[in-house]
């Protein structure tokens, strides 16, 4: 076992490398998702792995927790060279992965839970052993939990807690965190980056992946930037700020780009609501309130931005406009007409389009074609289908259309859905939802997961269809989307709706404390964005 | 009177108990995720294997034994097509009872008519003899009294275990499991080979103890009966213990009223499998999902595509 | 080791085509092998005595006949089978479907045809014996789109459900107190039998009927969204009840005609219901299965199951050999077709 020495920024501090990857490559088809990548993290720091969506951080991760095979290269973990690697080997060797996606069982306990994990590194204890060993953590690092509960009763929050008690608990020297903030309000991740120095501080090695520049900073001591596959470079947190790393992750500084600029403009004026929901009420699918007595309007030309951490009633807020989810209370009236109780499909017919959260499991189906699955919201209407027979020629020639038109890279109109990209997948629902000549446009976290080329792609259509008139009800978890696109803002807290208020009338600190308490700040007062009733003669 | 209610509550036992044995396997399969539909082929194939066995070994104990064997490799069928290849367990699992079926009529032909090697032998609970109702409970055969004692190992196990708790874990979210550094492919090979060789001994329970004596279409349905049982006892081997006595009771109704009821007596058979549309349909409208329900991976092929 | 296995990869690879072709047959081989030596092991058949009993059956007009008569029960139901799994709704009942579709068509022909023209006779028929397969088929669709209710358990016990039943008609109410002992009911009359050609090029016209539906029509394109994907299906408004309950009541319907045909082609009269059918409901899931459920496939796979059932017989009375021990065969081609797909999977990556 070699320890390597090396200066540390701190003042010539001897650091033992936890983690040393060589040269590691990763192939997908039509992809090369790692490309030479050289990883070094000592023991004891927090270490951001930083990129955009698509950059290749889970995959190298995903590796160094042996989940994924690597093509080539080399990986050292405290000196030791790594061959044939897996997640038991790893658990054993004590790295723990805490992933996007909770890798908890909701039916089972919080200790089942932590039971789980401990017996699958090679460890023996018994269920009293558990308790002590968590309540020492408890202390240590003021993680608190309760054994006995369900996982589907904890919040996102604790959820998180777990999987890091657990880790404790297997006695996990390195720790990787795979955008753990994502389910976290903001208050909540300060206290996550507490608890991260507090690990660093015992000689735990953490590993930080996100693709928000300014966590990185906060949370990191060093941070290695990676872009499109390949490391762009190492930097301490001394050196770096947010234009050198803004520069590392896009390559070119990011201005605000014109596109954005102009957003906030409206194209038409217009003082008739397209929508207008009032005192709506919504059950979720626990049967508790999700929506509570919710009510707003949409106007035409502009884009209402609805953010909230998740879970707060966005998504059945969503469902009951498009007509998945069953109102309980309210109305909801569309250019004059009580659209509350109609199905899906009319509200299809009346020009409301959605473009839903997961797009593998709505938005697509499997086992259809591109062409077929473009044809999703049209197949029982001229040209496409006469007296009940469907005229396939028009649909795969419309198809072609489309396919050109969004730049949908796809083996043929007639391939299945499923041999597309995330990235082209978004697109086909993009396109079709675009060309159904939607007055509406209901998009939920429509840009998750996707690289800042298709996301742009995106905006520019939303803007484009505001502009010739329609409406946009944009209700996303990222903040920045929703700041640069939306006329309106309103914030979901607790099923309850705060504002909207006007764009120029907020900033990014005020949403933030909206998000986060549900209540305005005492000093600040804002308009809320009605129309000018003055004008009405 | 009293006598009577004795004889239904030995009987229940009895005609409940090959399908216990054919339940708890399932549970542990569709725990683990994996549903087979194969229940009455591996129960048919044990039940003829049984026969064949018994006879040419000379003992109904390595009859059934042998059984139970024939039936678990069958049920690796099924476990490689499910579990390894990642087929339809749907379809899979039909196949198996079509094949099941077949094997019990090329095995069993030859015995037709004749008793084999049945078991006889039989335990008496003295301390229940004297009570009235209970003492149904006593006289039983080995087999039954080794059944009830396996529903409770099997559900200790389940609960209080960490190959329980692996075996429940797969069954909600084996990408978990395989995070975790479990292997789901050998978690749900073993409770399907498991499931395969408790069918088969509940086959060779009918054969040996019941009938005893092979004929075609013997098991009539049990297999199938089994499945609506784990639903109904939700996947608990405890609770599937009361459910298959209650079902092998209602099997013996039939019996019991058919001197009052002339031809219609015919349709009493079909009063179980009624039983289980109703109760299904009933349990559906109450669903407490989150605690009581099927394992979210049921069916499922992992990894998934 | 590792350039072998990569050398035998390439060569699989560039073979792709034309090996998933000849997968089927090689597939029903091995099952042909493995039956046969079942059969030698068990009963000293050798394949000499095995193909010999195929004589019958392979050159002589009336073994055609046979194989074809048989074929009726397994096509009608396959065909209406095609359809329900396409939208993913597993429809194991379609033998009481069959049964119940015999019942009541034949209950038309024996009790009502007497006095009707034989075209209103037949029609009749034919509507009773779709009806009541269709309803038969109808409850485990509203369980299903209203409760959630797995339809392979409601599906499967109505089976049985529908055994009792058409056993105790034919015991009790419509048993024919001529026949000395046996269970049986009356004949059907003369002009409600059908010849089996007819019989034929009725299920082969519902066959195409079901293959336009299933790949021409808005119907036939909302079932396969709903196979594909329940839940994009409910995002762009197909209702799931509703089409659960047309695609079940068709594939009842048709079922239930299948059941009609044993007792006007086959057998001329009703006899308790293990005798009126070996399984063929069955024994139809696999023929749509081995079809990959395009409905005209399944004339050519209902045939050759209705040839093996046939042959299964004449096992029996030739050589004493159960005749359902033919389904190991069955089922083993079953396991074919399900190994299949993972495995076509597979070779499209390499």
């Amino acid at each position: 076992m070699s320890i390597l020495k090396s200066q540390h920024a701190n003042g010539g501090e001897y650091k033992r490398i936890a983690v040393e990857m060589k040269g590691i490559v990763k192939r997908f088809p039509g992809i090369v998702a790692n490309d030479n990548i050289d990883l070094t993290v000592y023991e004891g720091e927090v270490h951001g792995l930083l990129g955009e969506n698509g950059a290749g951080k889970t995959t190298l991760m995903n590796i160094l927790y042996g989940q994924l095979k690597l093509d080539s290269g080399e990986i050292y973990l405290w000196g030791e060279r790594v061959s044939s690697w897996s997640p038991k080997k790893a658990l054993q060797r004590g790295i723990v992965m805490v992933a996007q996606h909770f890798r908890l069982i909701p039916r089972l306990t919080v200790l089942e839970n932590i039971m789980l994990g401990v017996i699958g590194s090679g460890k023996r204890i018994s269920r009293h052993q558990l308790s002590v060993k968590v309540k020492e953590i408890e202390e240590r690092y003021g993680l608190k939990v309760n054994l006995d509960n369900y996982v589907w009763q904890l919040t996102a929050g604790e959820k998180q807690r777990v999987e890091l008690i657990r880790a404790l608990v297997m006695d996990a020297r390195l720790i990787i965190l795979d955008e753990p903030t994502t389910v976290l309000t903001p208050i909540e991740s300060k206290t996550l980056f507490k608890i991260l120095r507090k690990l660093a501080g015992e000689k735990k090695t953490i590993i930080f992946i996100t693709h928000k520049l300014w966590e990185a900073l906060e949370a990191c001591d060093r941070i290695t930037v990676l872009r499109k596959g390949r490391k762009v470079g190492t930097l301490d947190r001394e050196s770096a700020s947010q234009e050198v790393l803004t520069h590392m992750m896009f390559g070119q500084a990011i201005e605000d780009i014109a596109l954005y600029r102009n957003s906030h403009r409206k194209s038409c004026e217009s003082d008739k609501a397209v929508l207008s929901v009032r005192d709506l009420w919504v059950k979720s699918d626990k049967g508790y309130w999700a929506v509570r007595g919710v009510g707003f309007e949409v106007y035409r030309c502009e884009v209402l931005g609805i953010v909230g951490i998740a879970g707060n009633g966005q998504e059945e807020l969503v469902e009951a406009i498009v007509g998945l989810r069953k109102k309980e209370r309210g109305v909801i009236v569309k250019d004059g007409l009580d659209i509350t109780n109609l199905s899906v499909r009319e509200l299809i017919l009346r020009g409301i389009s959605y473009v839903p959260e997961d797009r593998l499991e709505r938005g697509v189906a499997r086992g259809l074609s591109v062409a077929e699955n473009l044809a999703l919201k049209s197949y029982w209407k001229p040209p496409f289908a006469r007296k009940h027979l469907v005229n396939w020629e028009q649909i795969h020639r419309h198809a072609e259309v489309l396919v050109g038109r969004f730049q949908i890279k796809a083996p043929g109109v007639k391939a299945p859905v499923e041999t597309l990209s995330g990235g082209n997948i978004q697109r086909l629902i993009l396109a079709r939802e675009l060309t159904v000549g939607p007055q509406l446009l209901v998009a939920h976290n429509p840009t998750f997961g996707l690289d800042l080329k298709s996301t742009i792609e995106f905006h520019k259509e939303i803007l484009a269809l505001v502009e010739r008139g329609g409406s946009v009800i944009l209700v996303t978890e990222e903040l920045e989307e929703a700041l640069a696109l939306s006329n309106r803002i309103a914030v979901m807290f607790d099923g309850m709706m705060l504002g909207p208020f006007k764009r120029d009338e907020v900033n990014r600190e005020l949403i933030g404390y909206l998000m986060t308490t549900g209540r305005l700040p005492e000093r600040k007062k804002v308009k809320l964005a009605v129309p000018d009733r003055s004008r009405e003669s | 009177m009293i006598e009577g209610v004795e004889w239904f509550v030995r009987t229940s036992i009895e005609y409940g108990t090959p399908l216990l044995l054919a339940a708890l396997g399932e549970v542990y399969s569709e725990r683990s995720g994996v549903l087979n539909l194969g229940l009455e082929g591996l129960m048919a194939l044990g039940a003829a294997a049984a026969v064949a066995f018994s006879i040419a070994t000379g003992s109904p104990w390595c009859g059934m034994v042998l059984a139970c064997l024939l039936a678990a490799l069958l049920a690796l069928v099924h476990a490689i097509v499910s579990v390894i290849l990642r087929g339809n367990q749907i379809v899979s699992g039909l196949a198996l009872t079509i094949i099941g079926i077949g094997l019990s009529s090329i095995v069993g032909s030859n015995y037709v008519g004749l008793r084999g090697n049945p078991i006889t032998s039989v335990i008496e609970i003295h301390a229940l003899n004297r009570i009235p109702v209970l003492s149904g409970l006593s006289g039983l055969d080995p087999v039954a009294y080794f059944t009830m004692v396996t529903a409770i190992v099997l559900w200790l196990v389940l609960f209080k275990t960490s190959v329980g708790l692996k075996i429940r874990a797969t069954g909600e979210d084996p990408s978990v499991v395989e995070a975790m550094g479990h292997s789901v492919r050998t978690i749900r090979f073993l409770t399907v080979v498991f499931g395969g060789a408790m069918a088969g001994l509940a086959g060779s329970y009918i054969t040996l103890v019941l009938s005893p004596g092979w004929y075609e279409g013997i098991v009539a349905g049990r297999g199938w009966l089994a499945l609506g049982i784990v639903i109904f006892a939700s996947w608990s081997p405890l609770r599937a213990l009361l459910v298959a006595y209650l079902f092998g009771g209602l099997m013996q109704l039939r019996f019991v009223l058919a001197p009052y009821l002339g031809v219609g007596g015919v349709l009493l058979k079909g009063l179980p499998y009624v039983l289980v549309i109703v109760i299904l349909a009933l349990l559906s409208v109450e669903s407490m999902r989150k605690k009581i329900g099927a394992p979210e991976s049921l069916g499922k092929p992992y990894p998934p595509g | 080791m590792r350039e072998l296995s990569s050398i035998a990869r390439k060569a699989v690879g560039s073979h792709r085509k034309a090996l998933s072709y000849t997968m089927p047959v090689i597939a029903t081989l091995i099952a042909f092998l493995i039956y046969s030596t079942l059969l030698y092991m068990s009963y000293g058949i050798d394949i000499g005595k095995l193909l010999n009993s195929w004589k019958d059956t392979l050159f002589t007009v009336g073994g055609w006949k046979r194989s074809l008569t048989r074929t009726l029960p397994i096509l009608m139901p396959a065909v209406g089978l095609t359809l329900a799994f396409r939208m993913g709704f597993w429809n194991i009942g379609a033998e009481g479907q069959l049964l119940m579709g015999l019942l009541a068509g034949s209950g038309v022909a024996i009790f009502l045809a007497e006095r009707l023209p034989q075209a209103v006779a037949l029609l009749l028929m034919f509507i009773a014996a779709f009806s009541t397969g269709a309803l038969w088929a109808l409850l485990p669709a509203y369980l299903r789109g209203r409760l959630n209710v797995n339809e392979v358990l409601t599906t499967l016990m109505l089976n049985y459900v529908a055994a009792s039943v058409f056993d105790f008609v034919v015991r009790g109410p419509w048993r024919d107190p001529s026949a000395y002992g046996f269970i049986k009911s009356p004949p059907l009359p003369e002009k409600t039998r059908l010849d089996v050609l007819i019989g034929f090029s009725l299920a082969a016209l519902f066959a195409a009927a079901v293959y336009i539906l299933q790949n021409y029509t808005v119907f036939g394109f909302e079932v396969r969204v709903v196979g594909s994907s329940y839940e994009v299906a409910r995002a762009i408004g197909i209702s799931y009840i509703k089409t659960a309950i047309k695609v079940m009541a068709m594939s009842g319907g048709l079922a239930g005609i299948g059941g009609l045909l044993i007792s006007t082609v086959m057998t001329g009269v009703l006899m308790e219901s293990a005798r009126m059918t070996p399984g063929y409901g069955y024994t139809a899931i696999i023929a749509a299965w081995l079809a990959r459920l395009n409905p005209v496939a399944t004339v050519l796979s209902s045939f050759f199951l209705g040839f093996i059932t046939d042959v299964g017989v004449l096992l029996e009375t030739v050589y004493r050999v159960p005749a359902s021990s033919i389904m190991v065969f069955e089922g083993m081609l079953l396991l074919a077709v399900v190994v299949s797909e993972p495995l076509e999977k597979k070779l499209k990556a390499l």
